[in-house]
Order: structure tokens, then C-alpha cells, then sequence
């Protein structure tokens, strides 16, 4: 079956996308954009060009450039080109058939089946001519959607429990705002309104009038009769409206931007975004009007709405964002980029009807990781937060004490290092293991996740092949507050935790220290030099001492000092060991370095 | 005695047709299972695929991002040297201003001719000339130089245009 592709034809940008392994993906055009301008030119030799290629001959090309023909969408309008006149719908048509062709030679196979989005306020022969289009373009429209219909589906907002939901969509030159309500899991638009002339565009125009009237009054040269320098002014604009959507200020230099009978003149000013806002602030007030109309007609008041949508490229203004925040009263949905939304969610919606995103399973992630306690009330995760399910990972680990039996499994859930801290799901015994010294015992633990969120977890010892499980059906039990608020917590004590686990495992090692200590003279017997059994037995109280303290340093400090004394140790029951000849290593010994020379004489001596 | 056999006998052929309709939904269900599991398999075998050639792209284009940003130094620099006297201080920024479009060519920055023919596969109308004497449709003037890296427009030519006669005319 061919793929469906979702197509957000726009005013003055249009998209494409389609749904891959159940997830909308915007498809690229030839050029290498993931936006193609909604513009249609014919050149001299009659060559047809769309897209970008047809917006950069427009200006020496007028007579035969069409742009914005989405405004004449279902009207008698013609557009006459050549001695030939063409239909909306058959412009249209011809940016359809570039995203088609685009998004052939992407997927590497044939499209013919589309889902087209058009505003919400289209009448149905607007509808219809935007269907025609497809046609005349060689695609069959499945269904036409609402643009903010698309986006909502784009944020998953089909699913769930009934609501109501306002998209805010701001573009390069319309402005639309519109209420929907969800009821069974349908959209029904409840109002709309907006202006059809008001973009992004004349944010940058009020950056670029800002530039001149600066550049003037420190020059006294109008830069708006140069058409160079208007160029520049233009594209620096629309670059600092941008660069000033997550800065609070930049800088904008323009060498050279003119000359006068004393020689260069060169623009540098520095905007802030107190500034744009200000410049721009009477167009974010634009928005306001059609968006309390919308409410109005929809009857209902702003605390009404449950959810906020922000759609095309110009809700990336703070100033915007503020304004819609204040009127609504709510935090907007972002996420998803707002120039593609409307195409993704078009994608969404013809993986619906191809049964594609039913069939799919939806795949979840665990919202936080998963482990168990380890020595010293350590959390040690097994699966990470975030990680796709369904999954499954297992690790091995081992007792901690000598002729241990049993271990206690204690399933644990959060982003917090220690054991306390994190949320139990559940705790069981394995027991049966047969005694053997600590870390010798090999103990599989395994965490199986399956698709609807089930944590299975299973204790498995290695030797006997016996093992104990248990199934958590309730991991999930949590709200997506608490999901939050336990992520949240775990960055806020970050750092204290790490400490804490920093003291834990340091005390774990100058345990194991300890105890390898102990082993060893044991193991050795009289075989030990009895100076160093007595300087290690000192080191290993002093360790044992150190443990009680829960000083770090104190703790490290005395690891380090048994760690060493026990090397010496080592070294001398390894040299020992498989040597036959005493005298030869004891002649060894002395002409390593002097420190070696204490050694070396006990070597003789026991010899 | 013959009535119950009868009976029976119906009983078990309605459970043999329950089982029938019960196994034919199975293989339908089965079928489907496969088809989805199969379909998404080649999903993900084309999606490894274009992630590969992608990568490759990425890699092949990765200093077109840097060196875009290059191009308003370069471009600022060339502004300098055409309106700067002709002076000893002078030739030195013109040696500059060269040393810097030299190394960005050896990275691959190759200029866009803009003599003859106006071409916007290459080429962004800014202005129109309707004064020149020159054909239909030539460039008349450049605004901005545009580039290619690797073939690839980087950046378009600016340039002015002789206005083309509206053939409607």
C-alpha cells in the first residue's frame, strides 16, 4: 500500500510530511528545506518553477509569479499568465505536484493519496477547490482537515477525555485563531477568527523602519531609497527578530551600508528585546481582538479553555507567547515545531484512516528509571528513564556477605541515587543460594517491561538455576505531577546525592578492603612477615574505625593506607610462590630499590 | 434414542462450524499480524537506509553551515576594499580581504558567475532595470555575491535584472 502523505498548503509557506514507524516526519524538498514557499513562476522560456526557485525570480519576474493564491481559493478569480489563464485551483495544483514529486524522490517510491489541511473558516467550495487541486495534481485527497484540527492531532490531543482546545496560529502572513471542541474523540470548531494580514513579516518591516529611522537620525541619510542597503536592513531584521526570541539582546552590523561626501557610513546597533517588543507591541495587541471574538463567539470565557496550541512561526516571539499566556491564562502547549505542526498532524490523520496508527503500537516510554538497592542503600538502575518499551535488561550481581543464603530483591523506581529516596514497587527473597564467600555467588537480575507498562522482575542464581519473581502492575500508579516532581527532585539534590553515594561506595570499598585484608592473612598464616600481619591488622582497625566515622576523606585515607600495605603483601607472597630457588630471590629483592630492602632480609630470614 | 443422537450429532457440528469461524478469524488475525510485522520491518529497512545516506550527507555538507557564516565577513570585507582609496593601507586590506575568499575556496566556497542570464537556480532577483540597454531578462548589476559549496547553492547571487517585457503586452 502507498504511503499517505500530510500536506499543510499555506498561505505563504507549505509543508509536507508523512508517518513513519507511527511517528509524523516532516519530508524535505529537492532543495534540502523542510518549508517550500507557496509561490508558482513561469520563466521567459515557459519553464515551470516552484518553490524557492520561483520566489527568487519573482521581483525581475512579476508578470509571471503568483504568490498567496490560497487567498483566492474558491473564488472565480483567474490568473492570467502568457495569454493563458489559470484557476486557483490549478496553481494550487502546481505546488501540490512539486511536494508530491519532492516527496517521491524522497521516499524513493510513488504517492498518489493525500491528506490536505486548509483554515478552519474554509467554505466548502473553498474546500472543494482545495480537493480539486490535489486532483488536478494527481493525488487523491483522502480527506481535507482543519489546519488547527492537524495540529491538535500533532500534540496527541485527539486522545483522552473531551476538551477544549484554542489554536493560536500566527504565520508569515495570516493570522488565525480557533476554538475546537473534542467530544468522542471528533473536533468540532466552535468559533473562529483572526486576520488575514498580519505575519511575521511585519514584525521584521517594524525592525527594518526602526533601523532607517536610527541610521537617519544619527547619518542624516535615508537608507530606504537604497535598494541595496534596504536588502541588507531587510534580512538583518528578520535575523534579529529571531536571534531575539531567545536573547535579550544582539547586535546588528551592517559595514558599509552607505557612503556620503565624507566616506563610508556604517550601521551598528545594538536592539534589545524590550525594544522589539515595543516596536512590535501594537501587532501583538492585533492578535488580542480576534482572539477574545473567537471566545466571545464561542461563548465561553478564557478559564474554559483546557489547552493552548501555538501554531507558525511567529508564536516563537516571547511578546506573543506572553500575550496569549495573559488572555488565556494557561501555559501554551509547545513541543512541536510550529512551522511544521499543522503538516505532522496532516500526517498523523492519514495514518489514522490507512488503519496505519491504529496497527501501530503506540509505543511508550518509562517515565522513570527502574532498579534495584545494592550495598550501602545504592540505587543501581537497570533501565533508564525515558527508555522505550517494551524492554528488558539484566545484569548480574552478588552477595555481599559471607555464606550469604538469601538476598533481598528491592525493585525500585526514580531518578534518585540512594535506595530511600526512590519509590518501591516491590521487594521478594531469593533464597537457596548455596554459602560461599562474598562476590563469589552469581545472581541474575532481570527487568522485563512488556508493552503495557508490566514490570516483571526476576532473581535468577546461576549455580542452582533457581529463581524467584515478581510482577509490578502498578509502576505506572503514579500521576504526572509526581512523575514531575520526582525528576524535578532529582536534579535539585544532584549533587548532594551523588555525595552521599560517593560516601557509600567508598565505605563499600574499604570494606571489601578490609575483608580482602583479613582473608589474606588468614590465607597466608605463618607464611606472613609477622612485623607486616601486625601493620595490616593495624591498618584494617584503623579502616574498621574509619567506616564508623562516615568521613569520607578519613575513609579514603585509610583505604589507601591498607590498599598499599597490602600490595607489599601481595608482592611478597607472589614472589614466594613458584620460586624454588630462595637464594635467587632473595638476591632479586635486594638489588630492586632500597625500600625493597626490608623485604628482602625478612624473605632470608624466614628462609 | 435416535432423537438424542441427532441431537448430539447437531451439537457437534454447530461446535465443529463455531471452531471453523473462530479458526478463520485467528488466520485473519494472524495474517494481519504478519502483514503489520512485515511492513514494519520494511519501514525500518528503509528508514536504516536513508539514515545512511543522511549521515553521508551531513557528512559531505558539514562546512556549509560554517562557512555560511562566514560569508557577511567576506562579503563586508569585498564592501571595504571597493570603496577604500587607493592607498599602501589600502592594498593591504585588498590582500586580506583575498587571503580570506582563498581559504574559504580551498574549503570548497566556489563564487557564482553573474554575467548573461539571469538564472534562479542561482540567481535572487532584488531589483528590476528597465533603463539597460541590455537583453531581456540579463543581469545588470550584483548586490550581493552568492556561492556554491560542493554544487550546492549556499547562498544565491543578488543581483538586479533587466525587466522582462510582460508578454501579455
Amino acid at each position: 500500500m502507498s504511503k499517505i502523505i500530510g500536506i499543510d498548503l499555506g498561505t505563504t509557506n507549505s509543508a509536507v510530511a508523512y508517518l513513519e514507524g507511527g511517528e509524523p516526519v516532516i519530508i524535505p524538498n529537492t532543495e534540502g528545506g523542510r518549508l517550500t514557499p507557496s509561490v508558482v513562476g513561469f520563466s521567459k522560456t515557459g519553464e515551470l518553477l516552484v518553490g524557492t526557485i520561483a520566489k527568487r525570480q519573482a521581483v525581475s519576474n512579476p508578470d509571471r509569479t503568483v504568490a498567496s493564491i490560497k487567498r483566492h481559493m474558491g473564488t472565480s478569480h483567474k490568473v492570467r499568465i502568457d495569454k493563458k489563464e489559470y484557476t486557483p485551483q490549478e496553481i494550487s495544483a502546481m505546488i501540490l505536484r512539486k511536494l508530491k514529486q519532492d516527496s517521491e524522490a524522497y521516499l524513493g517510491t510513488t504517492i498518489e493519496k493525500a491528506i490536505i489541511t486548509v483554515p478552519a473558516y474554509f467554505t466548502d467550495s473553498q474546500r472543494q477547490a482545495t480537493k480539486d487541486a490535489g486532483a488536478i495534481a494527481g493525488l487523491e485527497v483522502l480527506r481535507i482537515i482543519n489546519e488547527p484540527t492537524a495540529a491538535a492531532l500533532a500534540y496527541g490531543m485527539d486522545k483522552g477525555q473531551d476538551h477544549t482546545i484554542l489554536v493560536f496560529d500566527l504565520g508569515g502572513g495570516t493570522f488565525d485563531v480557533s476554538i475546537l471542541e473534542l467530544g468522542d474523540g471528533l473536533f468540532e470548531v466552535k468559533a473562529t477568527s483572526g486576520n488575514n494580514r498580519l505575519g511575521g513579516d511585519d514584525f521584521d518591516l517594524r525592525v527594518q523602519e526602526y533601523f532607517v529611522k536610527e541610521f537617519k537620525r544619527d547619518n542624516g541619510i535615508d537608507l530606504s531609497k537604497d535598494k541595496v542597503a534596504t536588502q541588507r536592513l531587510r534580512e538583518a531584521a528578520e535575523k534579529a527578530k529571531i536571534e531575539l526570541s531567545t536573547l535579550q539582546q544582539t547586535n546588528v552590523n551592517l559595514p558599509f551600508i552607505t557612503m556620503d561626501a565624507e566616506g563610508p557610513k556604517h550601521l551598528d546597533i545594538t536592539i534589545t528585546r524590550a525594544k522589539f517588543d515595543e516596536l512590535t507591541s501594537d501587532l501583538v495587541e492585533l492578535t488580542m481582538g480576534p482572539t477574545r471574538r473567537a471566545l466571545q463567539d464561542a461563548g465561553l470565557d478564557p478559564a474554559q479553555i483546557d489547552k493552548v496550541i501555538l501554531v507558525g512561526g511567529s508564536t516563537r516571539i516571547p511578546a506573543v507567547q506572553d500575550a496569549v499566556r495573559r488572555i488565556i491564562g494557561k501555559e501554551p502547549h509547545k513541543g512541536v515545531n510550529p512551522d511544521e505542526v499543522v503538516a505532522l498532524g496532516a500526517a498523523i490523520q492519514g495514518g489514522v484512516l490507512s488503519g496505519d496508527v491504529k496497527n501501530v503500537v503506540l509505543l511508550d516510554v518509562t517515565p522513570l528509571s527502574l532498579g534495584i538497592e545494592t550495598l550501602g542503600g545504592v540505587m543501581t538502575r537497570l533501565i533508564e528513564r525515558n527508555t522505550t518499551i517494551p524492554t528488558s535488561k539484566s545484569q548480574i550481581f552478588s552477595t555481599a556477605a559471607d555464606s550469604q543464603t538469601t538476598v533481598e530483591i528491592h525493585v525500585l523506581q526514580g531518578e534518585r541515587s540512594m535506595a530511600q529516596d526512590n519509590v518501591t514497587l516491590g521487594r521478594f527473597n531469593l533464597d537457596g543460594i548455596p554459602p560461599a564467600p562474598r562476590g563469589i555467588p552469581k545472581i541474575e537480575v532481570s527487568f522485563d517491561i512488556d508493552v503495557n507498562g508490566i514490570v516483571n522482575v526476576k532473581a535468577k542464581d546461576m549455580a542452582t538455576s533457581k529463581e524467584q519473581r515478581i510482577t509490578i502492575t502498578s509502576s505506572t500508579g503514579l500521576s504526572d505531577q509526581e512523575i514531575e516532581r520526582m525528576v524535578k527532585d532529582a536534579e535539585k539534590y544532584a549533587a548532594e546525592d551523588a555525595k552521599r553515594k560517593e560516601l557509600v561506595e567508598a565505605k563499600n570499598i574499604a570494606e571489601q578492603s578490609a575483608y580482602a585484608a583479613e582473608k589474606l592473612l588468614k590465607d597466608l598464616g605463618d607464611k606472613a612477615p609477622a612485623d607486616k600481619v601486625e601493620a595490616v591488622k593495624q591498618a584494617v582497625s584503623e579502616a574498621r574505625q574509619a567506616l564508623s566515622s562516615n568521613d569520607l576523606d578519613q575513609i579514603k585515607g585509610a583505604t589507601e593506607k591498607l590498599t598499599t600495605l597490602m600490595n607489599e603483601l601481595s608482592t611478597i607472597l607472589y614472589s614466594q610462590a613458584g620460586k624454588d630457588e630462595p637464594g635467587e630471590e632473595t638476591h632479586a629483592h635486594k638489588h630492586t630499590s632500597d625500600g625493597q630492602t626490608f623485604d628482602a632480609d625478612y624473605d632470608v630470614e624466614k628462609k | 434414542m435416535e432423537e438424542i443422537n441427532i441431537e448430539a450429532a447437531k451439537h457437534i457440528r454447530d461446535e465443529a462450524g463455531q471452531a471453523n469461524t473462530e479458526l478463520e478469524s485467528l488466520r485473519a488475525q494472524l495474517a494481519e499480524a504478519e502483514a503489520r510485522a512485515l511492513r514494519l520491518h520494511a519501514d525500518m529497512e528503509n528508514m536504516r537506509r536513508r539514515m545512511q545516506r543522511e549521515r553521508e550527507e551531513i557528512w559531505h555538507f558539514a562546512a556549509a553551515d560554517c562557512l555560511q557564516k562566514f560569508l557577511p565577513v567576506l562579503d563586508n570585507l569585498q564592501r571595504a576594499v571597493e570603496v577604500l582609496p587607493d592607498t599602501t593601507w589600502s592594498q593591504g586590506v585588498v590582500l586580506v580581504s583575498r587571503q580570506l575568499e582563498d581559504t574559504l575556496v580551498k574549503f570548497g566556497l566556489e563564487p557564482i558567475p553573474t554575467v548573461g542570464c539571469f538564472d534562479p537556480q542561482f540567481h535572487e532577483a532584488i531589483a528590476q532595470d528597465a533603463d539597460s540597454s541590455l537583453p531581456e531578462n540579463t543581469i545588470t548589476g550584483v548586490f550581493e555575491r552568492g556561492y556554491l559549496f560542493k554544487g550546492r547553492v549556499l547562498r544565491p547571487s543578488k543581483v538586479k535584472v533587466r525587466a522582462g517585457g510582460c508578454s501579455d503586452e
